[in-house]
C-alpha cells in the first residue's frame, strides 16, 4: 500500500460528511446536506462575476477546484498519489484543440472529445496501477510527461501543431465554459459525495486500507482501483477541455505544466483528502493567497508559499477537514451535556 | 484419510464417490531455488476439520496462500467443489466459497469492525451455511462502531474470523489463530471453530498449539519441508517417531 511522506494518510475517515452505518439508508436531512455540499459553492462560484469581475481568475479556480477533486478521488481513495494527474488535464486540453481544429466541432462536443481522449489514456496508463508508492507517483509523472513530449513534437506539427502552441479562438464562448466548469465541480463534488457513502467507496477505502485483506474479502481490486482511476482522469479531462476553450491560444507546456499537478495536489491535502469539501475550501483558500501573494510580494511569492504549505503539513497534517472533524466532536460533546441537564 | 476417533472435527462419512468440497492435488510451490511446497495434496469433506501442523518453514502458511490464491501454485491443482480454481485471484476463489484468516492479523484498520464485515458480506457469496451474525457469533458486536485499528491483537484475530465467516465459505483456512491469545481467548476461538465445523463448513486449521487442535480436528497432515509426512490422528501424529524427529531431532 503506498504511504508517501505527505499528509492525509487515513484521512478517508475524515469526511465533511459522516459515513452512515453499513446496510442503513441515511435520513433525509443527510440527503439535504449532501445536495447543499453538491450544489451551493458552485453555485456560488458561478455567480462570483456579478460581483467580482475577473470571470478568467475565478475560472482557473474552479478548473483547479476541480482537479483538487479528482485528485482526492484517486489518493483519497485508493491512496495513489498521482504527480502525472496534469498527463489527463493536458490530454483533455489537446483532445479538446484537435476536435475544434480538426473536427470542426462547437466547444462543448470538443469538451466531451477531450474527456474521451483523458479517459482512452487512463486506459491505456492503466497498468501503472500495478505499482504502488513513490514508484507510481514517478511512473504517473513520467508518462505525463511522455504524452507533453509526443504532443510537442515538430514532427507532428500537422496534427497537433507541435510546440507552436493552438489557436481554439474560433469557438471561443468564456460564459458557457465558466457554466460548464460550475456544473462539473457540482459533479466532482457528487462523485465524491457518492464515494463516500457508498457501498463502492467503502470497498475503496477497504482497499486503501489494505488491498491483500480487501482482496480476500472478496473486493476486485484492480476493477475498484481501475474506476477510481478512469473516473478522476474524466474529471481531468473535462477540466483541462474547458480550461483549454478558455485560454484559446496556449502551448504543450501550458496545459502539461508539473505545477498543476502540484497545485492540485496540495489543494487537496491541504483540505483533507477522503473528505467532501476539504479540497474545495483548500482550493479557495490556497488559490486566493496564491493570488494576493503573487500579485502583492511576488519576489516572495515563492518562499512565502512554501514556507505555509511545510508548516500547515506540518501542523495540520489532516487537512482542513481534520480540523472541522475536531470541532464537530467538540459540539457534539457539548451538545451531548446540554441535552442530559436538559 | 483415515478414520478420525473423537468428535471434534470429524465430517460424517461421505456417501460413495461424494465429490470432496477441497482437493487439493500434487501442489508444488516454487520461490525461485526454494521449494516451499513439494507435491501436497488433500482431500476434505464438508464440515471436515482437518489440521496443518509442522515446523515453522514447513510450507502450512503457503499452502493456504496457496489455496486462497494469494500465491500462484508452480504445479499441481487446487479443486472447489470439483471445479477448478487453481491460480485465481483471491476475490474470486472468495466468492466460489473459500476464505481465510492471517497467521497476524490483517484488519481493515481505518473502518469500524461493523464495516469490515459489511465489505466482506456484500462481496463474498450468499451465505448458505452460516445463518449467523458474524461479530455477533465472534462476540464483537459490543465493538460494531470501534476502528478496527483499535481493536486488541485477540479481537482483531476474531475480526478477521468475522470477516471470512461474512463471505458465506464453505472451505475456512485457519492461520494460527491461537497463537498470542490467552486461555480464555483461545477457549472461545475453539468453540467457534467447532460451532462453524457443526454448521457444515470445512476447516483447514494451521495451529502449533497442540491442545487447543485437538478440540477442533479430527486428523491432521503434517509438513515437513514442504512435504507431506504424516496423514492421520493428531494421537497418532505426536506418537510418530518420525513426527517426533521432526519437531524435536533426533
Amino acid at each position: 500500500m503506498p504511504s508517501p511522506a505527505v499528509a492525509g494518510t487515513g484521512a478517508a475517515t475524515t469526511a465533511g460528511a459522516a459515513t452512515p452505518a453499513p446496510g442503513t439508508r441515511p435520513g433525509a436531512r443527510r440527503w439535504a446536506a449532501w445536495a447543499a455540499y453538491v450544489v451551493v459553492i458552485p453555485v456560488l462560484l458561478y455567480l462570483t462575476p456579478h460581483v467580482y469581475n475577473n470571470q478568467l481568475l475565478l475560472l482557473n479556480l474552479v478548473v483547479y477546484l476541480v482537479l483538487a477533486q479528482g485528485v482526492n478521488v484517486i489518493y483519497g481513495f485508493t491512496g495513489y498519489l498521482p504527480f502525472g494527474y496534469v498527463g489527463f488535464f493536458g490530454a483533455g486540453a489537446y483532445g479538446t484543440s484537435m476536435a475544434v481544429i480538426h473536427l470542426h466541432t462547437g466547444g462543448t462536443v470538443a469538451v466531451l472529445i477531450g474527456a474521451v481522449v483523458s479517459t482512452a489514456m487512463a486506459v491505456v496508463l492503466l497498468p501503472l496501477l500495478r505499482l504502488t508508492g513513490a514508484y507510481f507517483a514517478l511512473a504517473s509523472l513520467a508518462a505525463s510527461q511522455a504524452v507533453y513530449l509526443v504532443i510537442a513534437n515538430p514532427s507532428l506539427t500537422s496534427f497537433t501543431k507541435g510546440p507552436y502552441g493552438v489557436d481554439l479562438s474560433r469557438v471561443f464562448n468564456p460564459n458557457l465554459a465558466y457554466l460548464y466548469a460550475a456544473i462539473l465541480l457540482a459533479v466532482a463534488t457528487a462523485v465524491v459525495v457518492y464515494l463516500r457513502n457508498s457501498a463502492f467507496g467503502l470497498s475503496l477505502r477497504a482497499v486503501r486500507a489494505d488491498p491483500l485483506t480487501a482482496s480476500v474479502a472478496g473486493i476486485n481490486v484492480a476493477r475498484a482501483r481501475g474506476i477510481a482511476w478512469l473516473a478522476s482522469a474524466v474529471l481531468a479531462g473535462l477540466a483541462g477541455g474547458i480550461s483549454a476553450w478558455v485560454t484559446s491560444v496556449f502551448y504543450p507546456e501550458t496545459v502539461f505544466a508539473i505545477n498543476i499537478s502540484v497545485f492540485a495536489i496540495v489543494f487537496a491535502l491541504f483540505g483533507g483528502v477522503g473528505s467532501v469539501l476539504g479540497p474545495v475550501f483548500g482550493g479557495i483558500i490556497l488559490y486566493s493567497l496564491y493570488e494576493y501573494i503573487g500579485v502583492s510580494s511576488p519576489q516572495y511569492f515563492q518562499f512565502a508559499y512554501g514556507l505555509l504549505i511545510v508548516i500547515l503539513m506540518l501542523f495540520l497534517p489532516g487537512g482542513l477537514a481534520s480540523v472541522a472533524r475536531a470541532a464537530r466532536s467538540l459540539w457534539e460533546r457539548t451538545g451531548g451535556r446540554v441535552h442530559r441537564r436538559a | 484419510m483415515p478414520e478420525a476417533a473423537p468428535a471434534p472435527g470429524a465430517a460424517a462419512p461421505p456417501p460413495a464417490g461424494a465429490t470432496p468440497v477441497l482437493e487439493v492435488r500434487e501442489v508444488t510451490k516454487e520461490f525461485g531455488a526454494f521449494t516451499a511446497l513439494d507435491g501436497v495434496s488433500l482431500s476434505l469433506q464438508p464440515g471436515q476439520a482437518l489440521g496443518l501442523v509442522g515446523p515453522n518453514g514447513s510450507g502450512k502458511t503457503t499452502l493456504i496462500n496457496v489455496m486462497s490464491g494469494v500465491h500462484a501454485a508452480t504445479r499441481g491443482r487446487v479443486l472447489l467443489r470439483g471445479e477448478e480454481i487453481t491460480g485465481l485471484a483471491p476475490h474470486r476463489v472468495c466468492r466460489r466459497g473459500m476464505n481465510r484468516t492471517f497467521q497476524i492479523p490483517r484488519p481493515l484498520g481505518p473502518l469500524t469492525a461493523e464495516e469490515n464485515v459489511a465489505v466482506a458480506r456484500r462481496h463474498g457469496r450468499p451465505s448458505r451455511h452460516l445463518d449467523v451474525d458474524p461479530l455477533g457469533f465472534v462476540g464483537l458486536e459490543k465493538f460494531a462502531s470501534r476502528p478496527a485499528s483499535g481493536l486488541t491483537t485477540g479481537q482483531q484475530k476474531r475480526l478477521d474470523l468475522a470477516r471470512a465467516i461474512a463471505t458465506g465459505p464453505e472451505v475456512l483456512l485457519v492461520d494460527e489463530l491461537g497463537a498470542g491469545l490467552s486461555p480464555a481467548e483461545l477457549e472461545h476461538v475453539g468453540e467457534l471453530l467447532r460451532g462453524l465445523s457443526a454448521m457444515g463448513v470445512a476447516l483447514v486449521v494451521v495451529e502449533h498449539l497442540l491442545g487447543f487442535l485437538e478440540a477442533v480436528v479430527a486428523s491432521v497432515v503434517v509438513l515437513d519441508a514442504g512435504r507431506p509426512l504424516f496423514v492421520g490422528s493428531l494421537r497418532d501424529a505426536v506418537a510418530d517417531p518420525r513426527v517426533i524427529e521432526v519437531f524435536l531431532g533426533k
